[in-house]
């Protein structure tokens, strides 16, 4: 009994307060791009199988109430990293979500609190893992040609006090037993996601 | 329990009706009243007895043992049965293989604790196992190598270990009752830090061939309040069987296994676990399930003639509290959820001097084709050599391919001497996708002499050059050094100078470059005193056996940590005692491990408890 009046009111609870899986309405949705210098892939130091290493030209993608669409485009095909094969995708997609280089892992300037995984399971998932929380999310990853793409929903991303529509970026990527990774994305530092100024009311 | 007391009191009074309420004795019908009941007259126990004796006297015909090899010379094979199995100290199936010289088992500690095996410093790669003729695969958290300590060692009622150079190749015989009456064990133990195992089983077989088992293990390792690595672990075992006296038989039977044990950490001088603790065993918690179906053709019940049989293996991990977990400090996850499926089939054919087998298997992932082919002969008493071809395709496009030549020679006076070769290219991980064929040239060669009362046996063995993959349980050690082509000597010995004393033992140690990851000048070396007081007991059914245990190895590099510091390995005295007292199928054991109370351990970081103690009994017999 008293198990399912607990259950009741946490099920009334949770409807009341509406999940948390969107973003405010205030927020608009906005796209966002920036693009990489074609062949600034790094030479390797470490490559016993050869694999040649994937050129990353555009990241790109979409900010949107539901979810954050993650894009990427390469030189060249890329394929699972569970098929083995010499162009398969390694590497991260880093997401610093309160944009303070002081908390999270660091790399570079960012302090990581979230990334992709960019090696799958072997059925297509790739795992989002929130560093805060411990959370890990598997979420279905599309290797199409060139290009690769994962939605990640708002909830995983924007989650507590942090709902500010806004991110920091950073993307990794390497080959199998390729070291050091093939190509970032931005060479330098990161790159800031956030939604397009507003036009000044004359 | 004053309620349960109470309501026993309760039904006892209701059940037996006070004096003054008792019917009056001199009854009518004074008959319903006898006390020697019809039912009870009709209840011959010497008879049931006598039957069951006599049914206890007749064979039935079991499953027969699948994928060990049918010929192979002198001294390649060790062998424990089950009397051997329940005889000697051993606790997990890690604990037996370090009967074979040159066995340096990886403890992190006490019972509970992993316990994976590194032989000839081949680590992950060290060993193959197979449950009735299936390849076991290592899953989970550690998909490279497998932890033997978690197989449970008491389903099984015959281990053959064959011996290569660089690995072993360790056949588990699932328990055969070939008795009709039913057969039942059961065992308690218990000792210090209040760790407990129960065992219990029931197999029984039908004249028609229909045969069943229902087995389980329950181990648990609680510890004390504030120590680290607390272990349990639930292990069943279903078979069903049909086996009659025609040539098909069939067999499907399912282990699982539910370990869970907690991660243990570094610890500041005050033994408190601080944010910059580091991990010294990955935690542990999931299900391990088998499934295993075989049919078998065979005509001949003494293993000669032809035998075809097919067989089918489902095995899978599935980890409890998340579906995958973070791994090492390259930030990439691992799935710890995984599953394979394995089809095979085989062809063999023997007869009284040579033997003939094909092997072929399909499996979903890792090694997805494999191929085997052998053949044996012994044409004449003294003489028997064999080849083996394997060939693998793995994931990736890789494969592996390699023979291995065995011959030895039984010469008079007791001499034996036998040579192993290994050569080809292989992949000792295919699960790790990145793990290229290697080639390989490894060479053994094993000479003996005695018999029953004193023998000897010295190997010596020269393996290739090789890249071993670390622990995955054992964080702090991130790597295990490549080693170049090794030489290893390796001499056991066994001395009786009385039938009631025992000497036995082995010593190992690589000659020249020291491997890292495993011990150098390693022995073990038991004393034993065994006696069955024949003019006390003349019938021969106690026996008392005391056993002294001294195992020791040099200083030695059991790898590198992720900074690529050399993690030395102590040298480490230790000694064991137990006591072990068995009246027929009736055993009794008090086992103590570490008895000087040494502060070391097998690793660094991870010391043996010291003057642990294990104590329990086990009992098995026909209802």
């Amino acid at each position: 009994m008293l198990r399912g009046g607990l259950a009741v009111t946490a099920a009334v609870l949770w409807l009341g307060c509406g999940g948390g899986t969107t973003a405010p309405a205030s927020e608009v949705a906005y796209d966002f791009s920036f693009a990489d210098p074609a062949g600034d892939t790094t030479a390797a130091t470490a490559n016993p199988g050869a694999v040649p290493a994937a050129d990353l030209l555009v990241v790109s993608g979409t900010v949107d109430r539901d979810q954050v669409t993650i894009h990427l485009e390469f030189g060249s095909a890329v394929s699972r990293w569970s098929d083995a094969a010499p162009d398969a995708l390694d590497g991260f997609i880093d997401f610093d979500l309160d944009q303070n280089g002081g908390t999270g892992t660091q790399v570079r300037d960012l302090g990581v609190d979230a990334f992709v995984d960019l090696r799958d399971n072997g059925s297509g998932l790739v795992a989002f893992v929130n560093r805060s929380t411990g959370k890990i999310s598997l979420l279905p990853g599309r290797w199409d040609g060139t290009t690769f793409e994962v939605k990640v929903p708002r909830a995983e991303l924007f989650f507590g006090a942090d709902n500010d529509n806004k991110f920091s970026l950073l993307v990794e990527t390497g080959g199998r037993g390729r070291r050091p990774d093939g190509d970032d994305a931005p060479n330098t530092g990161h790159f800031r996601v956030q939604p397009p100024a507003v036009p000044a009311v004359p | 329990m004053r309620a349960l007391a109470a309501a026993l009191l309760l039904c006892a009074l209701i059940g037996r009706p006070a004096a003054g309420q008792r019917p009056d004795s001199t009854r009518a019908d004074s008959l319903r009243a006898d006390s020697t009941r019809a039912d009870t007259a009709a209840t011959d126990y010497s008879a049931l007895f006598l039957k069951t004796y006599e049914e206890g006297r007749t064979r039935v015909p079991v499953f027969p043992r699948l994928g060990r090899p049918a010929l192979l010379p002198a001294l390649s094979r060790l062998v424990f049965d089950r009397d051997s199995i329940e005889w000697h100290n051993a606790e997990t199936v890690s604990d037996l293989l370090s009967k074979v010289p040159g066995v340096f088992v990886w403890r992190g500690g006490w019972i509970g604790r992993p316990e994976p095996i590194n032989y000839q410093g081949r680590t992950t790669a060290s060993a193959d196992f197979l449950v009735d003729g299936m390849p076991l695969r290592a899953l989970g958290p550690d998909s490279l190598g497998l932890d033997p300590s978690l197989l449970p060692l008491s389903f099984f009622d015959r281990v053959e270990v064959e011996r290569l150079p660089g690995q072993l190749r360790v056949h588990l015989f699932s328990r055969r009752h070939d008795r009709l009456p039913p057969r039942t064990r059961v065992g308690v133990a218990s000792g210090d830090l209040q760790i407990a195992r129960y065992l219990g089983s029931l197999e029984k077989r039908s004249a028609g061939g229909f045969g069943y088992v229902v087995a389980g293990e329950y181990l648990a390792s609680p510890l004390r309040t504030g120590d680290q690595g607390a272990f349990h672990n639930t292990q069943t075992w279903l078979q069903a069987s049909y086996v009659p006296a025609g040539p098909v038989q069939a067999m499907v039977q399912l282990f699982r296994g539910g370990p869970r044990r907690e991660p243990v950490l570094t610890t500041g001088a005050d033994g408190s676990i601080t944010s910059a603790s580091d991990t010294l065993i990955q935690g542990l918690a999931g299900k391990r399930s088998d499934f295993m179906a075989t049919v078998v053709y065979q005509r001949n019940r003494d293993g000669t003639g032809l035998r075809a049989a097919l067989l089918a293996g489902a095995s899978s991990w599935r980890e409890d509290s998340t579906a995958l977990a973070l791994s090492s400090p390259d930030r990439h996850v691992r799935y710890l959820d995984q599953s394979v499926t394995q089809l095979g089939g085989t062809l063999s054919a023997r007869s009284r001097t040579s033997s003939f087998e094909g092997q072929v298997w399909y499996r979903t992932r890792w090694t997805p084709m494999e191929v085997r082919a052998s053949a044996a002969s012994t044409p004449f008493g003294a003489l028997a050599a064999g080849i083996e071809a394997v060939y693998q395709r793995h994931d990736g496009g890789r494969t592996s391919r390699w023979l291995t030549g065995r011959a030895g020679l039984v010469l008079p006076f007791g001499i034996r001497a036998t040579a192993l070769v290994r050569t080809g290219s292989w992949v000792a991980t295919p699960a790790r996708y990145d793990a290229e064929a290697v080639a390989s040239t490894d060479l053994g060669a094993l000479a003996a002499i005695g018999g029953a009362r004193a023998s000897a046996e010295v190997g010596y063995w020269r393996t290739g050059g090789f890249r071993p993959e670390a622990y995955a349980t054992y964080r702090t050690i991130d790597t295990v050094g490549a080693s170049g082509p090794t030489k290893w000597l390796t001499v056991s010995a066994r001395l009786a100078p009385k039938q009631w004393l025992v000497l036995d033992g082995w010593y190992s140690n690589p000659v020249g470059v020291k491997p890292e990851g495993q011990a150098p000048t390693h022995s073990i070396v038991n004393a034993t005193i065994q006696s069955k007081f024949l003019p006390t007991f003349r019938s021969g059914i106690f026996v008392l056996k005391l056993q002294g245990s001294m195992e020791t190895w040099g200083t030695g590099v059991l790898g590198r940590d992720r900074v690529g510091a050399a993690v030395p390995l102590k040298g480490a005295t230790f000694f064991r005692a137990q006591i072990q007292f068995k009246i027929g199928d009736f055993v009794a054991y008090y086992d103590r491990v570490n008895l000087q109370a040494s502060r070391l351990g097998y690793l660094p970081d991870l010391p043996l408890l010291r003057l642990a103690s294990t104590f329990g009994v086990r009992w098995e017999f026909s209802n």
